[in-house]
């Protein structure tokens, strides 16, 4: 009983730290391949989003089921297994269930395969895990990314479209900035907010 | 003659006008990592290119001669990465055999290249978006393993000489590397529609 | 050696098994719904053109392996026909729905099913005030105009400021649509298959 209570509070820490301390967009800077490319709007950023969370979460649950079984030097083999087995389920999820973000997100969703963070977590936890701990990491990682998604797309959105989720925000007289739903506009957002982050957090 | 010009066409399309970095965002993990000097940012897209056009190739003879045929799709994602993995790999061997140093040298970078978004985006656009033929699908793959080394040597360029300037710490780093991403992409915007 | 090689790789081969049949067991699973997916696109778009149209039917080519164009009906006369057309944009491929009348007189409407255009720019071909000038337009060859009238239906086009390119490939796709559709149509059908 105690152990599966300090597996919980340890589960339920790393979730906590995947929102921030370790947050993936803003001080880990994995997986940003996606980060650019979909946060032109809110809806598409948060379906990438919750892609990404079912893969993790999927990902770190198998490999901590298989920990015992892989061989050290087959590792990066099997995790890229997982995880591109995962990707192709979540991508036929989407096309069958939310067609239009499908098709705005394109190519992006079976390169998840390719996204750092995961294949990340699988080598520095979920290969070194039990269970619940991995399932939680997975977790508040995914979370972690999607509210850096969030956070890049709301200023994109805003400034591109005067919308937020497609809906008005601005008053229509705002000029609308152009460069901000180009690939220009999300590398100097992003890079502008890290340079926040680093600022804020340097005070500290 | 035809053949060849539509190739070249290919070939300057994907490395400037859709170059994989600047407008696709792919490859930016190690765009942003390694990408501090020009001789290794050189030597990463060498690496890169390389991997790309022997995974492209494979990736479009896998999809056309056996996926599509045998009407597996959802095999792609995993065959591709399969293939690119086993490249890779092919590289590490090769490397380690004849240019020991420069295995040596990359180290941990070059088992990383498996994770590089531009090879396994490559074999994707290729075959679901713009579904080349063999011949055009190879000049892209090419061309966007050229395209990654052309924007990390003149990041890395840039970069060499951002050292020297007077940058408010909190930007230095990645949050520089990424504003000077953002300028260049606005500058490579001026090739666009050079492909009529 | 055999021994060595099947405890090496056993693990990768059987996992390989079971995902292998994961990822078939979801596709086989899902394939039926996200086909009525592409359908039910198609169809909302093409009645969104001719919204008088109760039905269309399709035709196809003498192969069957392609949709060549669509015809909508309704009240047992034909109401318009829709015809699909691609071709290459400023920056990517453009695939328009473009839709005619009963009698291959007046173009209806377009609509752009797939576009990658600069935003701002290109991708104002989107825009209502670019796309109502092909409504009602004689189903003829059309030009580009850098300036004009756009509220005349004639066959001049007004390009987008900015984006010439786009407006230039908007409109040569439409005429070959147009000029396939009447090919295609005054051909005679070689099959038709309800809808």
């Amino acid at each position: 009983m105690t152990e599966a209570a300090n597996n919980q509070g340890a589960g339920l820490a790393q979730f906590v730290r995947g929102l921030w301390e370790e947050s993936p967009v803003f001080r880990q800077l994995i997986g940003m391949c996606p980060t650019l490319a979909v946060t032109a709007q809110m809806k598409p950023a948060l379906t990438m989003g919750g892609a990404v969370i079912f893969v993790l979460v999927c990902s770190n649950v198998a490999v901590s089921l298989m920990r015992k079984l892989v061989q050290a030097h087959q590792r990066l083999l099997m995790f890229t297994l997982t995880i591109a087995a995962f990707v192709t389920v979540a991508d036929y999820l989407l096309q069958a269930f939310l067609p239009e973000m499908s098709e705005k997100l394109g190519p992006y969703v079976p390169l998840i395969i390719v996204n750092c963070i995961i294949i990340g977590r699988a080598e520095a936890c979920a290969s070194r895990s039990g269970l619940w701990v991995s399932f939680w990491d997975g977790l508040g990682q995914g979370v972690g990314f999607t509210l850096g998604l969030a956070a890049l797309a709301t200023i994109r959105e805003v400034l591109a479209d005067g919308a937020w989720f497609g809906m008005r925000v601005l008053p229509a007289g705002f000029e609308k900035w152009n460069v901000m739903k180009l690939p220009a506009g999300a590398f100097l957002t992003l890079g502008i907010l890290l340079g926040l982050s680093n600022h804020f957090l340097k005070k500290k | 003659m035809d053949l060849v010009v539509q190739l070249l066409l290919v070939l300057i399309s994907v490395t400037v006008v859709n170059n994989f970095v600047l407008t696709k965002f792919l490859g930016t993990c190690p765009y942003i990592g390694v990408s501090r000097q020009v001789g290794m940012a050189f030597g990463m897209g060498c690496a890169v290119t390389f991997v790309t056009t022997l995974s492209g190739t494979m990736c479009w003879l896998i999809h056309h001669e056996v996926l599509a045929p045998l009407n597996m799709p959802y095999l792609k994602g995993i065959s591709f990465i399969m293939v690119i993995a086993a490249m890779v790999q092919l590289v590490e061997m090769y490397l380690k055999k004849f240019f020991r140093a420069l295995y040596e040298a990359f180290g941990i970078y070059l088992p990383l290249i498996t994770t590089n978004c531009v090879v396994l985006g490559v074999c994707l656009f290729v075959v679901d978006v713009w579904k080349y033929a063999f011949l055009p699908g190879v000049a892209a793959s090419f061309g966007a393993g050229l395209g990654f080394t052309l924007a990390i040597c003149i990041m890395a360029g840039i970069r060499e000489n951002l050292e020297w300037a007077d940058l408010p710490a909190a930007l230095r780093g990645a949050p520089i590397t990424l504003i000077t991403a953002g300028i260049l992409t606005l500058a490579f915007m001026g090739f666009s529609g050079m492909i009529k | 050696m055999w021994v060595s090689f099947l405890r090496q790789s056993w693990l990768a081969v059987a996992s390989s098994l079971v995902f292998g049949l994961l990822v078939a067991g979801v596709y086989g699973g899902l394939e039926g719904r996200i086909a009525q997916n592409q359908k039910r696109k198609m169809a909302a778009a093409m009645r969104a053109l001719l919204p008088a149209a109760a039905t269309f039917e399709e035709v196809r080519s003498a192969d069957g392996q392609r949709v060549e164009y669509a015809v909508g009906q309704a009240n047992g006369g034909t109401v318009g026909y829709v015809i699909e057309q691609g071709g290459k944009g400023f920056a990517d491929e453009i695939v328009l729905l473009i839709a005619v009348d009963g009698r291959l007189e007046r173009v209806v409407g377009t609509a752009v099913l797939k576009s990658n255009e600069t935003p701002g720019f290109g991708d104002q071909i989107k825009n209502a005030e670019f796309r109502d000038q092909f409504t009602g337009a004689p189903a003829e060859e059309l030009a580009v105009v850098k300036s004009g009238d756009r509220g005349a239906k004639d066959r001049e086009i007004v390009a987008i400021t900015g984006a010439t390119i786009s407006s230039d490939a908007v409109v040569r796709i439409v005429n070959e649509g147009v000029a396939k559709l009447k090919q295609a149509v005054a051909g005679g059908s070689a099959g038709v298959a309800g809808r």
